[in-house]
């Protein structure tokens, strides 16, 4: 059996001089990815329309029409299948599942395809983790916190509780010992530590202190943490998942919870009711909602997506993501839909915070950076008016947003600043 | 392929869904569930603010979309970090 063709896309790739436009460095990415990475690997599946029933039929029709070497997972029932002990064969049946890999050429694949109803030839793909954008690492790595005045606010969210319901955190991470931090897993089998580390970069951002050259990242490093894992190591979740870490949020007393993830939505959708009314409950109990816009968007090519969900609820406060020049981020989406709106915006590109052990601390872009940052900032608020009810709050950080030169369906109210 | 009583019936299917109730409910919510266990829906989540989250199959699906008190039934979401096709959250230098 060949190798598969796969393209080179590590989560670790060499970064672009740090002084290099990042629409120029997105560009390139954007074309790099267009060429260099294959979306097939050259071989194929032979799916059985009968499943497993029909393997055997199929292998005789494999063996004797192409003079195939054909081997079987069933083969590989006291040892492990490793695509190295199976060589010298042409084809590899998956037994369970009455699906062969098949190393044909086009000749073969169009006589395969003719003489049989038996099954269906599709091209092998392969897999990518989320492309890489690499984002130019700014000499400010707290540029985020610095443009929001968090750095230099006199408030620090003290004894206010923030949710981050996301794939977890790092509870053993330095940067936090010392802290106050309670957790809770929704994931089925997942306990609460972050596996992943988004979860743990999202925390950083809302409530994160310092690394460990003293350079302080999080915009309110006063708070109690309330990490709640709704995604999974994986990261992705299900909706009953989120509820959970919605309504156990609320429960907890949290003042504000921050959502970083979301589902596409599409243009001329309407919001989820059940994110809805799970946020309705969560501001009757006094917590602000905010959640990433999503990151679809490739506005360098003009192409434009609404707002994600649950972002796109009512209740609940959509972000988008600025970069370092207060442009509106290549991936931000829009509002475009009529409730889904982009209320506000917040740092997004080349974000410092923390990461799991033991990388500790890196960059990220995303509208899941610019989310806890608003977070954040209604912490300091919640400090400074402690009898806000949501709304009075909401308010309040509207009106303190910084106008940009930007369209509101871009950016809502504009960027957001700390008290 | 299946006989219309094989619990393999496409039919059959067992289907996650997330079902709110109108508020002018809220108060009769365990009452509802009651009913919508008996029409063969598995109630695995029951919020107070009148969201149900449970498993059933197509048939039930049909019976119980005609309640009155339920105002979106749908199909339970997958949520992602960055929604496919995305390719942000980027990792640049260390």
């Amino acid at each position: 059996m060949k190798s598969p063709k796969i393209g080179k896309k590590t989560l670790l790739r060499d970064g672009p001089s740090s002084g290099e436009p990042i629409d120029r460095v997105m560009r390139a990415s954007y074309e790099r990815e267009a060429t260099d990475n294959p979306l097939y690997t050259g071989r194929h599946f032979l799916i059985l329309n009968e499943g497993n029933r029909s393997i055997v039929k199929a292998t005789k029709l494999l063996e004797g029409k192409l003079g195939f070497t054909v081997a079987n997972t069933a083969d590989f029932v006291r040892e492990s299948l490793n695509e190295s002990k199976i060589k010298d064969a042409d084809a590899l049946f998956y037994n369970e599942l009455g699906i062969a890999l098949v190393d044909i050429d086009e000749d073969q694949r169009v006589m395969l395809e003719g003489s049989h109803q038996d099954y269906l030839i599709a091209p092998e793909k392969v897999v990518y983790i989320p492309d890489d954008i690499p984002t130019a690492t700014d000499n400010h790595t707290v540029w985020g916190i610095e443009v929001t005045k968090a750095l230099h606010s006199r408030y620090t969210g003290a004894g206010i509780k923030v949710a981050v319901i996301d794939t977890g955190f790092d509870t053993e991470h330095p940067d936090f010992a010392g802290r106050e931090i309670t957790t809770s897993t929704f994931v089925p089998d997942e306990n609460s530590m972050d596996l992943h580390g988004h979860g743990t970069h999202c925390t950083g951002i809302a409530c994160g202190a310092v690394d460990m050259e003293g350079v302080r990242y999080g915009v309110a490093p006063g708070t109690h943490i309330y990490a709640g894992k709704v995604l999974s190591n994986e990261g992705s979740g299900a909706q009953a998942w989120v509820l959970d870490g919605m309504t156990w949020a609320a429960n907890s007393g949290c003042r504000v919870l921050s959502m970083s993830f979301g589902s596409v939505v599409f243009a001329g959708q309407s919001y989820d009711i059940a994110y809805e009314r799970a946020a309705q409950y969560a501001r009757s109990k006094g917590t602000v909602i905010v959640a990433a816009a999503g990151n679809e968007s490739k506005r360098s090519k003009e192409i434009y997506y609404p707002v994600n969900s649950p972002a796109d609820c009512p209740s609940i406060l959509a972000v988008a993501a600025l970069d370092s020049s207060l442009k509106v981020a290549d991936f931000s989406n829009r509002a475009i839909n009529t409730n889904g709106l982009v209320d506000v915006a917040a740092p997004g590109v080349s974000v410092y915070s923390s990461w799991v052990m033991p990388v500790r601390n890196r960059f990220v872009s995303g509208t899941s950076m610019a989310t806890p940052h608003v977070a954040g900032i209604f912490a300091l608020l919640f400090e400074k008016y402690p009898d806000a009810t949501p709304a009075m709050a909401e308010e309040l950080f509207r009106a303190m947003a910084r106008k940009l030169p930007l369209s509101p369906q871009d950016v809502g109210a504009g960027l957001s600043m700390a008290p | 392929m299946w006989e219309q009583d094989s619990p393999w019936h496409p039919e059959h299917k067992m289907i996650q869904i997330v079902i709110t109730i109108s508020e002018s409910y809220l108060d009769r919510l365990e009452t509802l569930a009651e009913s919508l266990r008996v029409d063969g829906l598995e109630i695995t989540r029951l919020y107070a603010f009148g969201v149900i989250v449970g498993v059933a199959d197509k048939e039930v699906i049909l019976k119980i979309r005609n309640y009155k008190e339920i105002i979106s039934l749908l199909e339970e979401k997958e949520v992602f970090i960055t929604p496919p096709p995305s390719d942000t959250h980027s990792f640049p230098e260390e």
